[in-house]
């Protein structure tokens, strides 16, 4: 079985329909974009890919599990064992240094470790900022602690959504450019979902939506 | 231990950054257990004082008589009762001391007393010409040992001094053979204080009824009974107070409490997020409701302490001993306040889906 | 009479929920090992027990044999507490049976043995006592009746509550066996004896009051025997000295202490020893190995270890707390609910002790103990006279023939002896042997009551431990 395997999956709202039936396979160690226009469901499906949602039809399997089957307690477990989340919005707690933020993520997994903390701030450039509460980061160093922060607990998966949104066009760069280099390091799979079609090319797989159906899906060659 | 003191850390990183809104809480809190300490502790304390009066002498029983004066020779039939461990004659009459208007009706009660029994004096038992003088009136008079007073027509020296924390603190006390010369009321007594022995006071009483007939006989009960009946309508009055307090503090704290968790919805969506389960993220904000409870109940035990004690000798004169088991009894009322108010919100908000709560940008 | 049957049910309740709880732990602990053969051999051991109970009924019930029974059900406690130190020693690294492989086979046969021998004294001794509540006057089958209701009632609730729901049973087990190592094991089986091993019904809650009484008596046998053996020498300054030096070792509050300290020190090493030892290893040190697979794994490992160390420290805190509480309140606390008066000083007449039935101060016939302490050769001898529901007067020394004379309290209708606790109905007052107080021939007329003061001397050298306490 592959990574993620995602069958008819419908995802109904009171108000409207945001997925109508997506068939996904994704194989390991893939970096996959999706992209469509605002409205099309991408994030919706991330959600639902990385367990913060649920399909009101369908089946979804990520890395062996059937994410239907799973209680609250075990989907818990799973997210914080095997995926890891970044966001548009850096969501990190604004009382808690960048180093505190990270242990946040290893608290919740299992036990929090500074060192192992501050080493993955370092790796990502960082070494500079530990002790710095988001509120005196710029735009690119927050999004660089969430990244650090997602990949602490050696995720498999790591879901990302509209990352580079709030960021200008050098930071862009120099975020995607980490996550490539850790991306061949950790051979973890990347599902980065964006509307720039600058961001999308990084990737080794484009998945495009449109309306809450994939429309097209292709691979990226160098 | 990295992963206790680091939540530790978490917590108290969190409550500084919310400063104000702790404050509010814990003073909530603050609030409901004083109120508790205060009117538990007034209570029990009060009951104390109950008959003490009479406890002053060790007395169980009281013998007096209506609107008059017993014979002192009716004392000796009271010797052979076998019920009777001990007792004290005394008589009381209001006299003038020093001309000066010190009482009401710029009298003194006056007690003649055959001895000093269990009471608190300090310096001695007065002798023929001496008297010993109470607190409050030593405090009024500015009086020292050795000093003279006018007492009715004659000058005695003050012997000493006694506190009590009843009647006798307002009081003279001389002994009562001169007590009766000093009044005219030779041979006469106004009340017998009886220790009876425990456990037989009622037939005692029955046996003294029926050798001194014209006399009343009370048991401390009795006595104690018609205070007991007051108290309790107070210690009512005290419990609505208390509810009423307690349940507008709960009211207080749990609305501050659902603000807060509104406020930080995002960051448990983002705990949701980070693969924290219910209890686990539950846990940091509970923590943060027992530091608030436990905070405001220590501050309340001392603030309702000190209150209780103002309310005592405001209006009953002395200080009151409070009970131990009030301060952990505070502790937990803040806590109980503290947790049971943050307890809805947080379920509330726990239910949310990560995904509602975080797209809600 | 109806606190016998109250009492009778009591103990019942107490033997059956002691069984009911240790088959509970047992069988969580056992679900972890895995055999059910073990299991079986448990259940074997239980059939045994009820068997020997049921025998036991048939058994009169002996002092002598009660008490043995008593120190049985000590030993027993000792035993299980020792092996839990053990245990506890040997899960926190210290290799104590290095080398040691006994064989699959043995368990079986031990396990059967050691559950036997582990609930019979208890259950045979309340057997015991239950035959004797019941041959009070007209209380014979609803004592026993009420008995095994006692006994029987927690069984009835389990097969109608977790039987019914047969998830019940095995979560219950499950969510108990993380709690249980076999230090923990045993641990728990030591205190559920040390808390309710008694036998002697309501006088004997617990085992601690013996617990603190063997250490007393060992520790007045060992520094009388030191004293001896150094012979100290007759200056008459050193000698008073050196024996209020002793008297302090002889006095209660040493005693006390050590026995606490005994009880609590094992159990106390075991969290300060799990909590030092160290860090549960895996195959990279501590520090800084960069994120990365052996960084989350580690963590969980070590996350884990932490977990376990710490469900398993919670029975032990629980038993320090229990010990604390059951020490602070009941065990000496039992003495002071006993109605035990001052001994009021008698003096003869030309060799005769004459003691009025009814004088103002007091009224031989109340039903109530009345203590008179007697002074001869040296020694102060009491006596007790007591009225008993037949109407006759019943008049002892205060002090049995086994006991150091502590002397006995009364409570309701028995005396209980201090010293052991054992209780003795009223009503058998004047028997002689075992804890009963020794018996005195008295003559009694309508106005007093006398005793020779030569019966009292004669009797008194029958007193148990020596007839004094240096």
């Amino acid at each position: 079985m592959e990574l993620i395997e995602i069958k008819g999956v419908y995802k109904e709202y009171e108000t409207a329909v945001a997925l109508r039936g997506v068939d996904l396979v994704v194989g390991s160690g893939t970096w996959c974009s999706v992209v469509g226009p605002s409205g099309s469901g991408k994030s919706t499906l991330l959600n639902i890919i990385g367990g913060l949602d649920s399909p009101t039809k369908g089946q979804v399997f990520v890395d062996g599990a059937d994410l239907g089957a799973l209680s609250e307690d075990a989907l818990a477990r799973f997210r914080r064992e095997r995926i890891g989340f970044v966001f548009q919005q850096s969501y990190l707690i604004p009382y808690l240094s960048s180093v505190d933020n990270v242990m946040l993520a290893q608290y919740f997994h299992s036990m929090p470790d500074r060192l192992e903390a501050e080493e993955a701030l370092r790796r990502v450039g960082l070494a500079h900022r530990l002790g710095h509460r988001p509120g005196e980061l710029s735009g690119g160093e927050q999004q660089r602690v969430c990244i650090a922060r997602a990949l602490i607990n050696s995720p498999r998966l790591l879901l990302a959504d509209e990352p580079t949104g709030n960021l200008d066009r050098e930071n862009t760069r120099l975020m995607l450019e980490l996550l490539k280099r850790l991306h061949e390091e950790e051979r973890f799979t990347i599902i980065l979902v964006t509307h720039d079609p600058y961001v999308s090319k990084w990737a080794q797989r484009i998945v495009t939506m449109e309306d809450g159906k994939v429309i097209k899906d292709e691979p990226l060659y160098y | 231990m990295t992963g206790r003191k680091w939540f530790y850390h978490v917590l108290t990183s969190a409550l500084r950054q919310r400063k104000g809104r702790v404050a509010v809480a814990v003073l909530s809190v603050g609030i409901a257990s004083t109120v508790v300490v205060s009117a538990v502790g007034l209570s029990s304390g009060i009951r104390r004082l109950l008959g003490g009066e009479l406890k002053a002498y060790g007395a169980n029983m009281i013998v007096s008589k209506k609107g008059g004066h017993i014979d002192a020779a009716m004392l000796d039939a009271l010797k052979g009762i076998a019920g009777i461990e001990e007792f004290s004659p005394q008589l009381y009459s209001p006299v003038s001391l020093n001309g000066l208007p010190v009482g009401p009706d710029g009298q003194v009660e006056m007690i003649g007393m055959t001895g000093a029994h269990s009471l608190n004096v300090s310096g001695r038992f007065p002798g023929e010409g001496e008297v010993l003088i109470g607190a409050d009136l030593r405090a009024g008079l500015g009086l020292k040992t050795g000093d003279s007073v006018k007492l009715g027509g004659s000058v005695m020296t003050v012997s000493g001094f006694v506190e009590t924390g009843g009647p006798e603190d307002k009081a003279v006390i001389l002994p009562l053979p001169s007590a009766q010369r000093l009044t005219g009321l030779e041979g006469k007594i106004s009340a017998v204080l009886i220790r009876g022995r425990p456990g037989t006071l009622d037939e005692t009483a029955k046996v003294i009824a029926s050798v001194m007939p014209d006399a009343d006989v009370k048991t401390l009960r009795q006595v104690a009974g018609a205070e007991e009946s007051f108290l309790r309508k107070i210690e009512l009055l005290l419990a609505l107070v208390t509810v009423v307090v307690v349940g507008a503090s709960a009211i207080s704290v749990s609305s501050t409490m659902s603000a807060t968790v509104l406020e930080r919805l995002r960051e448990i969506g983002l705990m949701k997020a980070l693969g924290g389960t219910k209890k686990g993220i539950g846990r940091f904000y509970l923590m943060e409701a027992v530091i608030i409870g436990a905070g405001g109940g220590t501050a309340g035990f001392l603030t309702g302490f000190v209150s209780a004690q103002a309310v005592s000798k405001g209006a009953f004169g002395s200080y009151i001993s409070m009970p131990v088991y009030l301060v952990p009894v505070s502790i937990v009322t803040g806590l109980v306040i503290a947790v049971a108010a943050s307890a809805l919100p947080l379920r509330a908000a726990l239910i949310e889906k990560p995904s509602v709560v975080l797209r809600g940008e | 009479m109806s606190l016998f049957i109250i009492e009778a049910a009591v103990v019942g309740l107490k033997e059956a929920l002691k069984l009911w709880v240790v088959w509970l732990v047992m069988s969580a602990y056992l679900k972890d090992m895995g055999s059910p053969r073990l299991i079986r051999a448990f259940h074997m051991g239980i059939a045994l027990t009820i068997a020997l109970f049921a025998v036991s009924f048939a058994i009169a019930s002996d002092p002598y044999v009660r008490t043995v029974l008593s120190r049985l059900t000590g030993y027993t406690f000792f035993v299980f507490f020792i092996s839990s130190i053990a245990a506890l020693l040997e899960s926190t690294g210290t290799r104590l049976f290095a080398g040691l492989k006994p064989k699959e086979g043995i368990f079986r046969p031990v396990i059967a043995l050691s559950t036997v021998f582990y609930f019979s004294p208890d259950i045979i001794g309340s057997s015991m006592f239950i035959r004797e509540l019941s041959e009070m006057k007209g209380a014979y089958a609803a004592v026993y009746l009420s008995g095994f209701a006692g006994f029987a009632l927690p069984f009835l609730l389990t097969a109608l509550t977790l039987y019914k729901y047969r998830g019940g049973r095995t979560a219950a087990i499950a969510a108990i066996a993380p709690y249980f190592g076999t230090a923990q094991f045993l641990l728990f089986l030591s205190m559920v004896k040390l808390l309710g091993g008694g036998v002697k019904g309501f006088a004997e809650f617990s085992l601690i009051p013996m617990v603190q009484r063997g250490v007393m008596k060992f520790f007045h046998d060992f520094v009388h025997q030191t004293f001896v053996f150094l012979m100290v020498p007759d200056h008459p300054l050193l000698a008073t000295t050196v024996w209020n030096f002793i008297g302090i070792f002889f006095g209660p509050n040493i005693a006390m202490a050590a026995s606490l300290f005994i009880l609590l020190a094992p159990p106390l090493l075991f969290l300060l020893k799990g909590a030092t030892s160290p860090r549960g290893g895996t195959a990279t040190p501590q520090g800084a190995t960069g994120p990365g697979e052996k960084g989350a794994e580690r963590r969980k490992l070590m996350a884990s270890v932490r977990a376990d160390r710490r469900k398993k420290a919670v029975p032990v805190v629980g038993f320090i707390a229990l010990i604390l509480i059951f020490y602070f309140s009941g065990g000496t606390g039992e003495v002071s609910r006993l109605y035990n008066p001052k001994p009021k000083p008698v003096v003869e007449d030309k060799g005769v002790i004459i003691i009025p039935l009814t004088d103002p101060t007091m009224d031989l016939m109340d039903g109530m103990l009345h203590k008179f302490s007697f002074a001869a050769e040296g020694k102060t001898m009491n006596m007790l006279i007591i009225k008993k529901p037949d109407g006759k007067l019943a008049v002892c020394l205060d002090a049995c023939e086994i006991c150091p004379p502590e002397g006995y309290g009364q409570r309701e209708a028995h005396v209980v002896c201090i010293y052991c606790m054992t209780p003795i109905p009223v009503e058998t007052l004047g028997r002689p042997g075992g804890c009963n107080p020794i018996p005195l021939n008295a003559s009694i007329t309508e106005k007093d009551i006398r005793v020779d003061v030569a019966e009292i001397i004669g009797k008194w050298q029958k007193v148990g431990g020596a007839g004094s306490v240096e």
